[in-house]
């Protein structure tokens, strides 16, 4: 197991070092002078010149990815904003636990509602509670999260005067975001439930479970659902990726300081190194989560664990017979 | 049944979609509509507001308040803004969010208003040296104490100018070639040229000056905690959020008849919320989680003008909306009668009212009529492209071309508004038989498109300065803007840039040397000033009088209220 973890902490590298030579050559090449965009309009040709020397934008492509990939992964240096003149790193390690906080707050809000939705739709197949549900479920999935984030604001807000429309300044700021943030969460987690649980229904160790007797709710939860949970753990991995790197969205319509709005504010001022930086901390992010999403398969599942050690044992064979 | 159900679903489903995308996306009463005809039948009152509101000017009077109200101090405003700061040192690059704040924060040496010098941390001046080296020397005040009770002087202003100047972030401040310290509050600064017009305005407005000993000793350059001779100090600074200013009780000037206007503080503590999204700012307004803003939307300004709880004005911005043709030999648009045909086809109030929501004023010369060298009668001056497609036919037929084998390339930026303007003036040239196409670029990407002269004919741009009419002139068609020697749209006219230079230096500045390069930019049809945007300020009620920096941001400390 230990092997498996370190071989795909080797790929996250890898991931990690491509992301980074992609999000570095597509900037370079994007046309456009970010030395005019800093000093503005006024300023002389000598001027924008000197700040372009300043910013090392003369150098060659080589030399500057040379300088950009060895600041990033040897220094641990993603730079400084051109537009605000402030480390990368601080400014991301002050919103990340925001960004944090409110993707977490989505996933466990959409887990906490859409879980049971699905297996109650799927208990309940082609009943009315399933119907209801699956149109409930369609319904959430359906509603863009900035349309639903605005209604909600202007109903919570403004007519009714009881959630703040903006900010982080106590718990209530964050009760409309992580209502907006989670509603397609919620539909998606609910869909993926009921049919996974669907798949598990008729199965001849539900059907045996039921006939020795076993109490339904059991039945339901320690035959059906622990069988059913892969797909449905695969939906809340890619959940909490979207959840931490998708709040873009959600952030900015509610004025929340976190790494969306950092990333968002740095696309409409062309602050490239800002936005660098922000995807390379994202592909980090999407990999850790992407493994801890795998380690948790083997936990939930034994067949799986065997299924690496069995890998691992017959790579080592391998290796042996060859010398 | 299985299936009437699903089809009554389906037709649920898809009717509570229609009405959310409805509700969503538009409105029972079409507030750009609204605003537009509000704007349009309220456009001499506008009118006059605006002068008032004039960012060369310092502030503006609610006239609807009570002559007789007392003012208050208030405890707590709460400002929106729409850019973060990032950080608060005080020779940072500039942006949006610095522009609104950084004035509370930190002093300049002095104001400019309407021209006029007013010492902030000096109270008495003197120009000296020779024309072509000028210097200006001031006598500082010898009581000037920042926040940590630093004593500021003449060494301090040295230091604050070479700092400013050697991080490269402030251009203004590279026409002082050096800074004297006479004495220990008495400072010159030397310029190295003959000085234009604003040039001693540009150095004050951006210069804010700290001491020495504050800014070495805040370890990141003042860009989180800053440390000012302000009457304000930040109390609390969270990037993307907030920004808490308290009033500095132990502020250096007690004598309240030198303090100015714009360094008042009527409040003890402002909160800068940082709302980026245009719709949260007016929401935030409407249920008064802020109490002012200056960046609303136009589409929105209609929700408060129905109530007296707010005061909506509108000034006008820096912001002017250019058309340039590109004058480079070989190409159609380098015959002038071609370029005035161009300018004669274009409807400027069209393009207000339809793009811009009647948020702009027409403008009669490449500088906004608000420069305080505008002269009135370019109002009603005929040799100005007012729209006349007629005279662009004649114009037309005087270039000599064949119109229908012309296909322009109109370049801008794709930003929405933008985009519409560029897709109408494609119909304004077509509707004078000019075929066109329209080329848009995302805004860091056009710098690099309008560098290249085969890349168009006709450009859109915006451009801003809040100053003389030949610096605005200065800024599209001096050749010393341009790495190629020539103006933004290539124009290599040696006579051009004498008339410019001579406009805006301060020796030969007036009405004749203005009116010159005013009908010379005309005759030759250089460029095309269509239209100067404004600004929508909205403040509750209980604000009489709205104090502005000189960027047009409102300074909430200095501003008059009541209860």
């Amino acid at each position: 197991m230990k092997e498996y973890i370190f071989k795909r902490l080797i790929m996250t590298v890898f991931v990690v070092i491509s992301a980074a030579f992609l999000i570095f050559t597509i900037m370079y090449f994007i046309p456009g002078d970010p030395a005019r965009l800093i000093l503005g309009a006024d300023a002389t040709a000598a001027q924008v010149e000197a700040k372009r020397e300043m910013l090392g934008l003369n150098q060659p492509y080589l030399v500057r990815l040379g300088s950009f990939l060895s600041n990033v992964f040897l220094h641990f240096d993603l730079g400084t904003s051109w537009v605000t003149n402030t480390s990368i790193v601080s400014g991301l390690e002050s919103r990340f636990p925001r960004t944090f906080l409110l993707g977490t707050l989505c996933v466990l809000t959409s887990t906490v509602i859409g879980l049971p939705i699905g297996i109650t739709s799927a208990v309940h197949h082609h009943k009315w509670q399933d119907k209801s549900f699956m149109v409930m479920a369609m319904t959430c999935i359906s509603m863009p999260d900035f349309w639903l984030a605005m209604m909600l604001t202007l109903v919570f807000s403004l007519k009714l005067n009881l959630l703040p429309s903006f900010g982080i300044g106590s718990w209530k700021c964050y009760v409309l975001p992580v209502i907006s943030g989670s509603v397609q969460g919620i539909g998606s987690l609910a869909r993926q439930t009921r049919s996974s649980m669907l798949e598990v229904y008729r199965s001849d160790y539900v059907t045996t479970a039921r006939a020795k007797g076993v109490p339904e709710g059991r039945v339901i939860r320690k035959h059906m659902l622990a069988n059913a949970l892969i797909p449905i753990i695969t939906t809340i991995g890619g959940l909490f990726g979207s959840a931490i790197c998708g709040t873009i969205v959600i952030e900015q319509v509610f004025s929340m300081p976190g790494i969306g709005t950092y990333l968002s504010t740095a696309i409409n001022a062309r602050d490239y190194p800002v936005l660098q930086g922000s995807v390379i901390v994202m592909a980090v992010l999407i990999a850790v989560i992407m493994l801890i999403v795998d380690l948790v398969y083997a936990w939930v599942d034994p067949r799986i664990k065997a299924q690496y050690v069995a890998q691992n044992k017959k790579c080592g064979r391998r290796r042996k017979k060859n010398g | 049944m299985k299936n009437k159900f699903f089809k009554s679903m389906a037709l649920l489903l898809a009717a509570v979609m229609t009405l959310g995308a409805l509700s969503g996306c538009g409105r029972k009463d079409n507030p750009a509509d609204n605003s537009t005809a509000e704007l349009s039948s309220s456009e001499n009152q506008a009118s006059d507001e605006v002068t008032q509101a004039n960012a060369m000017t310092e502030s503006v009077k609610n006239e609807n308040a009570a002559d007789d109200a007392e003012t208050v101090h208030r405890d707590v405003v709460n400002v929106g803004i729409e850019g973060d700061p990032g950080e608060l040192s005080p020779f940072g690059p500039t942006n949006t969010g610095r522009k609104d704040t950084l004035n509370n924060i930190y002093q300049g040496l002095a104001h400019v208003i309407n021209g006029e010098i007013v010492g902030v941390l000096f109270d008495e001046y003197e120009w000296g040296g020779e024309d072509e080296h000028p210097y200006f020397e001031m006598h500082l005040y010898d009581y000037i104490y920042d926040s940590a009770g630093n004593h500021l002087t003449a060494n301090d202003v040295k230091f604050s100018l070479e700092t400013g100047k050697a991080l490269g972030n402030l251009a203004d401040l590279g026409i002082v070639e050096s800074v004297e310290v006479v004495d220990d509050y008495t400072v010159r600064f030397h310029f190295n040229h003959a000085l234009y017009l604003n040039d001693i305005e540009n150095v004050f407005n951006n210069l804010l000056v700290v001491t020495q000993a504050a800014y070495e000793a805040s370890g990141d350059g003042m860009a989180t905690m800053p440390v000012s001779t302000s009457h304000y100090k930040v109390k609390e600074y969270t990037p993307g959020y907030c920004l808490t200013l308290v009033e500095n009780e132990n502020y250096w000037q007690t004598d309240e008849s030198l303090i100015a206007d714009r360094d008042k503080a009527n409040v003890s503590e402002i909160n800068f919320f940082i709302l980026t999204e245009t719709s949260q700012m007016s929401l935030a307004l409407e249920n008064s989680s802020i109490d002012m803003s200056w960046t609303v939307s136009t589409d929105d300004i209609s929700r408060f003008t129905s109530t007296d709880a707010y005061w909506l004005f509108q000034a006008t911005d820096d912001l002017c909306d250019y058309v340039l043709c590109n004058v480079t030999e070989g190409l159609p648009t380098a015959d002038v009668n071609l370029r005035k045909a161009i300018f004669y086809a274009i409807n400027s109030e069209a393009v207000i009212q339809s793009v811009y929501g009647g948020s702009a004023f027409v403008m009669y010369d490449m500088a906004a009529q608000k420069a305080p060298d505008a002269q009135e009668s370019w109002i009603n001056e005929e040799n100005y492209y007012k729209y006349d497609p007629e005279k662009a036919k004649e114009c037309l037929e005087l270039w000599g071309g064949d119109p229908s084998s012309l296909k322009l390339k109109i370049l801008g930026a794709n930003d929405t508004s933008t985009a519409n303007e560029l897709q109408l003036l494609q119909g304004f040239l077509s509707a004078v038989g000019i075929t066109s196409e329209v080329v848009a670029y995302d805004s860091a990407q056009i710098n690099t498109a309008m560098e290249d002269a085969t890349q168009w004919d006709i450009l859109v741009c915006k451009n801003a300065t809040n100053a003389y009419a030949p610096n605005l002139w200065k800024n599209l068609l001096s050749a010393e803007n341009y790495a190629w020697g020539g103006s933004k749209n290539f124009i290599f006219d040696d006579e051009l840039q004498n008339i410019i230079n001579t406009a805006r230096s301060i020796s030969s500045h007036s009405d004749e040397t203005v009116q010159a390069g005013h009908e010379y930019i005309i005759d030759n049809a250089y460029g095309y000033g269509l239209c100067n945007f404004k600004s929508n300020y909205v403040v509750t009620s209980d604000c009489t009088k709205v104090v502005t920096s000189f960027k047009g941001a409102v300074l909430p400390g200095a501003c008059d209220y009541i209860n």
